[in-house]
């Protein structure tokens, strides 16, 4: 294959690489910012949905497949349903809260997050990070893009690691989801005595 | 290599795991509650078990020599030298031995149950957790890998507080099933630093890697004695062993045939099982010939096998002396258990781990008989354990009486007996251990007598407590006449397994001698060790050729008919072999004197009604009498000891705070005046206003910042962004500058 | 290669992304007043934290997995902070019937 050839097929699939990222950076801020300013909390629990598909994206984008796959089952299929169901044993009334706070507070927010995001993208923008690659389109450097590339999938590495390297923390996060599960019953069962509600 | 036992060897454990989980689920669905299902799962593997015995111990002059293995990878840690952690199951003579004594007593409890539990509650449950049982022992034997023993024996523990708390709606079969659990964790805290130990210095659980590390000198003798007590902690909780020994009498809380299972077979058979095979590695480093112990064959110089023999030994006579103050037949079994388990982990430490195994042997035998004779009994009796009102039973409970007094005779000793001809192997043992002592020191040596010393008067004592059980049960008057008139003999489940026992209980003796039971039984009453002794011969236990030759031909193992050690075989054999010759004849005679002593003492007490008047108040033994109903006090001190500590520690704490902190404070608090006094004069002439000022300022300031304490969370959210933005600008700013 | 902004996509986008939701999620967390809505905006703090994790590795370490690593233990950890969370929102709703927050003062008191 010619120099040129691959230039301009590199082009295209980078063009399309491009596309694609600010498709999905499109998908994660735009419903974001309708989390921001909904006022109904189921409302607010959907346009999350959309923001974590993004993000699913996002990794998907970056090579990390099963990521991508986790982040769709256990943010959208577990945790994204539990606030849901939250949403509904809590809420007495309307389906909807007020703008909440107060005005000032609103404002004083706002600020801070445009502060947080500008002086943040500005300092990225700053720095020269270190980069092994100017990567612009996958390139089989990388391990996760090989194992996508092989059709492996980057779950084989990931297992690996976690059963190697990371056994500790693996070990205690059982430990630790054990101790949530059992604390989450008995926080959240309604106490026999108390009468309450 | 023949894959026949390993194949075997699984389909021996698996089966009772099987009916385990089929019981568990539709046990109750199943005709007669599925109770034939676990009793004929364990009757199959008892069978196979047996064809293991027959074709690969006996089969052989001395039984298999080389191990059969098998692994499969189950964890790998790490990339570079991973740590691996696999399934492992080794079968050698050792393990079949033990397969055929786990199968055998459990099916016989199995059956016994079939009658024993009828018509009770949960009965489909009862059976689901017996083949757990059965299955985590015998899972326990056949692996080689100290961390897959280590997940059974917790399995063990874990089995043992269901089936003790089986009657849980009873408290006091709550507490015993809490108990035990809680004690086993003790010793088992002990076991797991010792694990962690050849994890960390041999960097595997295999039983020949351990073997293979302490051979090659990779352990420091310090750390390797550490270590080896370590791991005969977990032996002293499982196998009851003092001061550990406080859950097992509490266990009988159980139902009777649980009782006959845990004290024959499984639970405190798992630690005397753990000893023996990690003999090798507890027998340590031989300083003097710079080699491990198992290569020199002198066994008889560890500091933890003195420990462990002292221990035993120790076990033995104390609960020996207090079975003789019970007056629950099944406590009084309970205790003669924890006397006898005494004898084995003394038999291991004197340096004889077959003398031990023998002796585990011929005890699960009699001792399952004894249980499941009480059972038997108390079935008869309507629920009724007291001795007090029992006697006379022997006309109403035939077959239980006749087998009850053969098992009785066995565990006391009598000659012709198989019980006599174990425990005698032990106390050879011991005595030949303290010779070899005497003759090293050239002294007396007399702390190396004390194990031998024990368990010969633990003999008299035993035959005495027994006999006085035989005669409060059986003979005399009944006690009872209204149970008594009800009493009946137990169906036909119930007997044979009492007979089958008995039956092994007397022939015992000639059971592994291969041909048959000899001839001339005196010539022949050494012959099972030495079938033992080869037992223990495969490579498994014994790396070293010279070792091994010496211990195949019988010289190392007590055969009396040889006069000559082979030419190879190490000096510490050569030497401990003349010791025992000189110990035979002496503890045959006195063990033998020893136990027709207790007998007749029982006879003239209990049958005669002698001898009353000595423990009556004011007698000369009355005291003892009272520190034996109190069990010696070692469940109070265990319960007193953590109470007076926490009182000495508030005290302690209390001191602390009067001594130091008050003067600290009063101290500062002087220290304070006298500032107070000094800042007075000052501000009064020097500071006034402005101090006055900076004051109103701080207030003021305080007032503005106090509205930013709003109790709301986000407010504090937002304020530590807002802070760490400010600190982030700061820090751009300046490194930007630079 | 040109250095066009649009087209060259590198690790400065993914992290411009992940502090724009990092921002809109700052937002959410200190304008809501019902725990829940919190609660999400947790989750997008998070989120956004994820996305760094995974670019940083995808652009500055590709030759391990660390960083996918991390995203694993930080979406088990929102599992189960959001779990332990409605579980003490539940309970808060039994006591003082409401999931407001600033209707649950007692902190301020």
């Amino acid at each position: 294959m010619s120099a040129a050839g691959r230039g301009r097929e590199g082009e295209w699939a980078l063009s399309f690489h491009a596309i694609i990222f600010w498709a999905l950076a499109a998908m994660t801020i735009v419903p974001a910012i309708g989390i921001v300013v909904s006022k109904n909390i189921v409302h607010m629990a959907f346009w999350l949905l959309g923001t974590l598909l993004g993000v699913a994206g996002l990794y998907l984008h970056m090579e990390a497949d099963f990521l991508g796959m986790t982040q769709v089952f256990v943010y959208i299929g577990g945790i994204n349903v539990l606030l849901l169901f939250g949403i509904m044993l809590t809420n007495r009334e309307p389906l909807y809260v007020r703008a909440a706070v107060k005005r000032p507070a609103i404002a004083s927010a706002v600020l801070l997050g445009v502060v947080v995001a500008v002086g943040l993208i500005q300092s990225f923008g700053a720095t020269e990070w270190h980069t092994v690659k100017d990567a612009v389109a996958p390139g089989l450097a990388d391990a996760s893009a090989k194992a996508v590339v092989n059709g492996d999938g980057t779950a084989a590495t990931l297992g690996t690691y976690l059963l190697s390297d990371y056994i500790l923390p693996f070990e205690i996060v059982s430990i630790l989801l054990l101790v949530v599960l059992v604390g989450a019953a008995y926080i959240a069962r309604r106490d026999p005595e108390g009468g309450s509600a | 290599m023949d894959q026949t036992p390993i194949l075997l060897a699984l389909l021996i454990t698996a089966l009772p795991l099987c009916a385990f989980v089929i019981q568990v689920f539709f046990g109750r669905f199943l005709p007669r509650q599925g109770d034939w299902l676990p009793t004929s799962a364990v009757g199959a593997g008892l069978v196979m078990s047996l064809y293991l015995f027959f074709t690969q111990v006996l089969g052989a002059p001395h039984g298999m020599e080389h191990p059969a293995f098998w692994k499969m990878t189950w964890l790998s840690i790490g990339e570079t030298s991973p740590f691996v952690v696999n399934f492992e199951v080794m079968i050698d003579n050792l393990s079949i031995v033990m397969l055929v004594v786990v199968t055998l007593v459990s099916f016989l409890v199995h059956l016994f149950s079939t009658g024993y539990m009828k018509g009770e509650e949960r009965y489909n449950r009862f059976f689901a957790y017996l083949a757990l049982f059965t299955f985590s022992m015998l899972g326990l034997i056949i692996t080689s890998s100290m961390l897959m023993l280590f997940i059974f024996w917790e399995l063990v523990g874990l089995c043992s507080y269901l089936l003790i708390g089986f009657y849980f709606t009873k408290d006091s079969a709550a507490a015993a099933c809490k108990k035990a659990f809680l004690t086993n964790r003790v010793g088992d805290t002990g076991f797991f630093l010792g694990l962690m130990m050849i994890a960390t210095v041999v960097g595997s659980f295999s039983f020949p890697d351990i073997f293979d590390s302490v051979r090659q000198g990779m352990w420091s003798p310090t750390l390797l004695t550490i270590a080896g007590i370590c791991i005969f902690m977990g032996a002293v909780s499982k196998s009851a062993q003092f001061p550990l020994h406080v859950w097992l009498p509490d266990a009988m809380e159980g139902p009777t045939p649980v009782s006959a299972l845990i004290h024959a077979a499984t639970m405190v058979a798992a630690g005397v099982y753990m000893i023996v095979r990690m003999f090798p590695f507890l027998a340590g480093w031989d300083a003097e010939a710079g080699q491990s112990a198992m290569m020199t064959g002198n066994y008889f110089e560890s500091d933890t096998l003195f420990l462990i023999a002292m221990v035993g030994g120790f076990t033995a006579i104390f609960a020996a002396t207090i079975a003789v103050a019970q007056y629950d037949i099944k406590k009084v079994l309970a205790y003669s258990t924890v006397s006898q388990l005494g004898y084995m982990v003394m038999g291991v430490g004197v340096g004889s781990p077959a003398a031990g195994m023998y002796h585990l042997f011929t005890h699960a035998m009699f001792k399952a008989c004894l249980f499941l004779g009480s059972g038997s009994i108390i079935l008869a009796m309507h629920h009724e354990q007291d001795m007090r009102k029992m006697g006379g039973l022997r006309k109403k409970l035939p077959i239980t009486h006749i087998t009850f007094l053969l098992a009785t005779l066995a565990l006391s000793g009598v000659p012709f007996f198989s019980g006599m001809i174990s425990k005698e192997a032990v106390l050879t043992q011991a005595y030949a251990y303290w010779e070899y002592h005497k003759h090293l020191s050239g002294g007396l040596a007399l702390e190396r007598f004390l194990p031998f010393l024990f368990c010969l008067v633990a003999a008299a004592f035993t035959a005495f407590y027994m006999f006085r059980l035989v005669i409060g049960i059986f003979y005399g008057k009944p006690r009872d006449q209204h149970a008594y008139d009800h009493a009946h003999e137990s169906p036909r489940t119930m007997t044979i397994p009492l007979m089958v026992l008995a039956a092994i209980a007397v022939i015992g003796a000639g059971i592994a001698v291969p041909g048959g039971p000899g001839t001339d039984w005196f010539e022949n009453r050494n012959a099972p060790e030495v079938v033992v002794g080869g037992m223990m011969s495969s490579e498994a236990m014994v790396p070293s050729t010279e070792v091994r030759e010496a211990w195949e031909s019988g010289a190392a193992w007590h055969d009396v008919h040889v006069e000559e050690v082979p030419e190879t075989a190490p000096p510490a054999i050569k030497e401990f072999h003349h010791a025992y010759h000189l110990a035979h004849w002496p503890t045959f005679l006195l063990a033998t004197l020893c136990g027709i002593l207790g007998i007749a003492l029982a006879y003239w007490i209990f049958f005669f009604n002698r001898g009353k008047e000595y423990v009556k108040p004011g007698g000369i033994l009355d005291t003892w009498r009272v520190w034996l109903v109190n069990l010696y006090y070692v469940d109070d001190i265990f319960k007193a000891v953590p109470i007076a500590f926490t009182h000495w520690m508030a005290r302690l704490c209390a001191a602390i705070d009067r001594v130091v902190v008050d003067s600290v404070v009063n101290g500062a608090g002087i220290l304070g005046m006298v500032f107070a006094w000094v800042a007075g004069k000052i501000d009064y002439w020097a500071v006034d206003g402005a101090v006055r000022g900076t004051g109103e300022l701080v207030l003021a300031g305080g007032e503005r910042v106090r509205r930013i304490q709003t109790g709301r969370i986000q407010d504090y959210v937002g304020l530590t962004v807002f802070g760490m933005t400010i600190v982030f600008v700061v820090v751009m700013v300046w490194t930007n500058w630079n | 290669m040109g250095g066009n902004t649009f087209m060259d996509i590198g690790l400065g986008h993914y992290l411009a992304v992940s502090a724009i939701l990092f921002a809109l999620g700052l937002i959410v967390v200190m304008t809501r007043r019902n725990a829940i809505g919190i609660l999400m905006g947790l989750e997008l703090l998070l989120n956004a934290a994820g996305i760094n994790f995974v670019a940083f590795n995808r652009f500055s370490a590709p030759e391990r997995m660390d960083g996918q690593i991390f995203v694993i233990f930080i979406v088990i950890l929102a599992a189960a902070e959001a779990a332990t969370a409605l579980a003490l929102v539940l309970n808060i709703y039994h006591q003082i019937h409401t999931a407001n927050v600033d209707e649950a003062h007692l902190l301020k008191q």
